[in-house]
């Protein structure tokens, strides 16, 4: 029984934030909750085979973004038909607004573009990290990020003011190298 | 931290925290308990299989002790609806997680006119669509191979309404001479409403300019002048009402119309055909939450603001239809009989044809 009592201690500390990332990389309440539940009754599954891995956090996240991106591969053709037109008659100053906006945009990109910028930007890693949990190389990431934010400022160019420029050019990313 | 991270955590914030433990640990048990079965089973079919050519007959029985219920062939499908207070129940039955119990993971697709779904059901895109029963009449007339599975929603007073801006100096609908009025879908059982109600007032739908725009346009519309009148549908005309945007003309689904079912879940007859189980556990799951909705009304308008744009304020004063679990033949005979009349079918359609059989 000591299983499922690790395991439960395990949720315990850490189903709040997972549940939360797969909200953001599905965009849906039920897709989230599946997702979520399909990786932990894996994990579940190998449990006595990760009493090893000392970050089991990192390995069900990395599980997570695995599962979410072969997910959408398969489930792929519905995702055009889902995006309703945004409307734009209303002030775009509004913050909730721009919110709803964004998260149109957000279902309008790739898995993967939608993963970066979420691992990116609301996790707050580094680009290694993220290259480290979606098993690619910095360069992937990189071009992704860019990729998704232009994408977004394509989709919703009311958005563009508040979002973040890349640093491309090459004196910054010198300093990114030293 | 960066506005686009803030922006993150706070679409984040919005996702309901459930422990997931037990649900986990049940579907692992279960996972488990079948793997074991499964393979109980599977040696018991094999030593029967060395032990005697004549077991044959034996043969079916262990699987089918192992598991008395097939799943369904398709674990995830696509449902396409048109965001109004039809669609409610689908929304019900998603929310209270009685897809989810069937093993289904059912995907709303909101489009903007049900019979947009058409094309995408046949080409597979989707699943299955909500279809208001005179496109359904049109569409098979057309040689669409589709059959109606549920009912979706009963019509009430109001909940399809005539409206103009407050204001529009046309009083009646009488005074809509010559003016360009906006309907969902045309050929549609809205604009079979809309024409009855011309009708009414003397008028042929002839006398008007009708316009195409789905309904989430179309206070916009009539706001921007793109059209004097709307033919809405609830929630939009609560919404416009409450906003003092528009005043209504008419209820559309009275007179021969009155109290009519509008619309149910269609799908291909091939769809259906392979996929029986699936079928069977999406109307398990929809008449459960539309037998609920039916003893406690609210749970369908406390859907509402999760798929719609309104507010908690403005949906207290909603019409809501009635969600029935059966598709009511009468009501099909006399919508058939209605676009018959109007010229729009060639030929009366037989409407116990129209309904999927399953067992």
């Amino acid at each position: 029984m000591d299983r499922d009592a690790a395991f439960t201690a395990f949720l315990d500390t850490h189903q709040r934030p997972l549940l939360r990332l797969c909200y953001l990389l599905t965009g849906e309440v039920h897709l989230a909750e599946d997702l979520l539940q399909s990786v932990l009754v894996r994990m579940l599954g190998r449990w006595p085979k990760l009493r090893h891995i000392d970050n089991l956090d990192a390995y069900a996240r990395k599980a997570l973004v695995n599962q979410y991106i072969s997910w959408r591969r398969r489930r792929g053709s519905g995702e055009v038909l889902r995006s309703e037109l945004p409307e734009r008659a209303h002030s775009s100053e509004d913050s909730a607004v721009l919110r709803i906006v964004l998260r149109q945009a957000l279902m309008r990109l790739t898995p993967k573009q939608r993963a970066v910028l979420v691992l990116r930007f609301y996790e707050d890693r580094t680009e290694r990290e993220v290259a480290e949990l979606m098993g690619c190389s910095v360069g992937t990431v990189k071009s992704q990020a860019h990729h998704a934010l232009a994408r977004l400022r394509a989709l919703a160019p009311e958005l563009a003011s508040y979002l973040p420029v890349l640093n491309d050019d090459p004196a910054w990313n010198e300093g990114a190298r030293r | 931290m960066t506005w686009l991270g803030d922006q993150l955590g706070r679409i984040a914030d919005e996702m309901p925290q459930h422990d997931l433990g037990a649900t986990v640990m049940a579907r692992y048990q279960r996972r488990r308990r079948n793997l074991i079965a499964f393979a109980a089973a599977a040696t018991v079919v094999v030593t029967l299989l060395a032990a005697t050519i004549g077991a044959r007959a034996l043969l079916a029985e262990p699987p089918a002790a192992v598991a008395p219920s097939l799943p369904p062939e398709r674990s995830s499908i696509s449902v396409g609806v048109v965001p109004t207070v039809e669609s409610a129940v689908l929304i019900v039955a998603l929310r209270m997680g009685y897809f989810r119990e069937e093993g289904l993971s059912v995907q709303p697709m909101f489009l903007p006119g049900s019979a947009q779904g058409v094309p995408l059901l046949e080409a597979n895109r989707l699943d299955l669509i909500q279809l208001d029963y005179a496109t359904f009449f049109r569409a098979t007339e057309s040689g669409k191979h589709l059959k109606i599975v549920t009912a979706s929603h009963q019509s009430a007073p109001g909940t399809l309404a005539l409206v103009v801006n407050t204001t529009s100096k046309v009083r009646t609908v009488t005074g809509l001479k010559r003016k360009r009025i906006a309907v969902h879908q045309l050929g549609g059982l809205p604009s079979l409403a809309l024409t009855a109600v011309l009708e009414r007032a003397g008028l042929t739908s002839k006398d008007v300019v009708l316009v195409e725009s789905p309904y989430p346009e179309m206070l916009g519309g009539l706001k921007g002048g793109r059209f004097d009148a709307a033919l809405l549908a609830e929630p939009f005309v609560t919404v416009g009402r409450e906003g003092g945007q528009v005043r209504v003309l008419g209820d559309a689904m009275s007179g021969d119309l009155a109290n009519l079912q509008t619309s149910g879940m269609t799908a291909t007859e091939r769809w259906i055909r392979r996929n029986p189980r699936t079928l069977a556990a999406f109307q398990r799951a929809l008449g459960k939450a539309a037998r609920l909705v039916a003893a406690d009304p609210e749970l369908a308008r406390a859907a509402l603001p999760t798929y719609t744009k309104i507010s908690q304020k403005v949906v207290a004063n909603v019409t809501l239809g009635s969600y029935p679990d059966k598709v009511d033949l009468t009501h099909l005979t006399r919508i058939a009989a209605l676009a018959r009349a109007q010229g729009w079918l060639r030929r009366l359609p037989e409407p116990g044809e129209a309904v999927a059989k399953t067992e």
